[in-house]
């Protein structure tokens, strides 16, 4: 198993080459060693690709619940203090 | 032009390089009164100043009209600034205004022209050192009279737009004779302060003369030195005074101060609202864009069925099996028929299938005899016969061919 490393590898990165692992193993014209290994790859960056983006959709959420929750525009205090 | 003669055109040109040349002519004010003042409908003015020996034609632009804080009329006394050029189709020097003002005040405005040239010449107007304000200030200091209509606007403004900010007031009058001095001194208390981060200097619009404290030589000096950006804000739109030249900035009017000094509220937060929502909807779509991109993948065949990458090579398999066993079979069935054509031919050449049919063989020392000169009388032989064989002795030898 060569899972992806989190720090090396980006989720852009890891998506491109799944979309050429697909495209690879759909032309049906790799050895079928290779075309196990590469399902193999394949399923493992699938699986990296979804983690990253669940992990980024929860923060998503979060923030945007935090950005509506927390800051309200009509409550912002500019102040009212004058000084003479 | 070292001619005798000239043409009338050429001539003009020439007495127009003349005049256009002259120090004197190309800047200079004229005292008289206005007669036979008109307007046209283009709105440039025509009219000639006299005095009692004198008259000198007169031409203001539309867009200099327009500045005047008076209107012309004849018989008034006014002090022209301007410059002397010949008008050529009508060979004619003329007198182009630039700016206007009623004599009453006449030394008070030469005063005012003469200082504003001689700090324009020393670069305290200069564009490039003009500091800039800043977006968000924190505290505004305000000179002007604590009782003049001018900081009630500029207070108004100030906290409908942005009430966050401090306002210090540093109170003085703003007209008088003490007013400059008075104006310097509380340009100065601001100065002490270091939490002032823009300064208004401030006065509700007044005549020429109500004005003239910010006409000041010192107070003008001492804008130039702030080293807090000035925003200068006296009278109406049309007074300019030299502290709106030295300033970093003019305000029209002490609520334009209001409003060129700080942000809006409203206006901040309807940006901040918009912000927001770019922001979310931007993080959403690219979110989307991707998830996407990675559905399709995960739909595809390749790790919806996977199993399917195997079927062409079960296919192939399939197909060299079969290929295999054809070919066995008939390299089989080949051999098996050659083998019977074989064996045909054997039975048919079989030397025993000739003695079933009543032949013998006659042998002598394991050799065939084909003719009777193999033999000699009383040699021994052997006959073979389909069941057993028998010995034999020559009697008797006849050479009679074949039988």
């Amino acid at each position: 198993m060569n899972l992806p490393e989190k720090d090396e590898t980006t989720f852009e990165k890891a998506l491109n080459e799944l979309e050429k692992i697909v495209e690879k193993l759909e032309r049906e014209d790799v050895e079928l060693e290779k075309s196990l290994e590469l399902f193999e790859k394949g399923v493992n960056l699938c699986v990296f690709c979804y983690s990253i983006l669940n992990r980024a959709e929860g923060k998503i959420q979060l923030l945007t619940e935090k950005l509506n929750k927390e800051i309200k525009l009509e409550d912002i205090d500019f102040g009212s203090e004058i000084d003479q | 032009m070292n001619r005798s003669v000239f043409t009338v055109s050429e001539i003009t040109k020439y007495i127009k390089q003349v005049l256009v040349r002259d120090q004197i002519l190309r800047n200079v004010c004229v005292q008289g009164e206005i007669s036979n003042f008109s307007q046209a409908t283009s709105g440039h003015c025509y009219f000639t100043i006299k005095d009692k020996t004198s008259k000198l034609r007169c031409v203001m632009f539309r867009e200099k009209r327009r500045l005047l804080r008076f209107t012309p009329k004849d018989g008034m006394k006014v002090i022209a600034k301007g410059s002397i050029n010949v008008y050529e189709r009508d060979g004619q020097y003329q007198f182009y205004v630039q700016e206007l003002q009623p004599d009453g005040l006449g030394s008070l405005y030469l005063t005012y022209l003469q200082l504003k040239e001689r700090l324009e010449k020393e670069g305290l107007f200069d564009k490039k050192i003009k500091k800039s304000i800043p977006d968000f200030p924190s505290c505004i200091g305000v000179v002007t009279s604590p009782k003049g209509a001018a900081i009630k606007d500029i207070i108004s403004v100030i906290k409908r737009r942005y009430p966050a900010v401090n306002i210090i007031i540093s109170p003085t009058s703003v007209q008088g004779e003490k007013a400059p001095k008075e104006i310097v001194a509380a340009l100065k208390r601001l100065f002490t302060l270091d939490c002032i981060d823009v300064i208004i200097v401030s006065r509700g619009g007044g005549s020429i003369e109500e004005l003239w404290a910010f006409n000041d030589e010192e107070v003008a000096r001492c804008i130039y030195e702030s080293k807090i950006p000035v925003i200068s804000a006296v009278g109406h739109e049309r007074d300019f005074t030299i502290a709106d030249f030295v300033a970093d900035m003019r305000a029209p009017t002490p609520s334009a101060a209001g409003e060129i000094v700080v942000p809006d509220v409203k206006e901040l937060k309807k940006r901040i609202h918009s912000l927001k929502n770019h922001l979310t909807n931007n993080i959403n779509y690219l979110f989307f864009n991707k998830k996407t991109r990675l559905d399709t993948l995960y739909n595809s065949t390749v790790f919806q069925k996977p199993e399917e990458i195997l079927y062409s090579y079960k296919l192939r398999l399939d197909f060299l099996t079969k290929g295999i066993l054809n070919n066995t079979n008939n390299a089989f069935n080949n051999k098996q028929k050659e083998f019977r054509l074989l064996s045909n031919k054997l039975e048919v050449l079989n030397p025993l299938k000739i003695l079933s049919r009543g032949y013998s063989i006659a042998l002598k020392n394991n050799e065939i005899l084909k003719t009777a000169d193999q033999v000699e009388l009383d040699d021994d032989i052997e006959v073979k016969l389909l069941e057993g064989s028998l010995k034999c002795r020559v009697t008797e030898k006849r050479k009679e061919g074949r039988s």
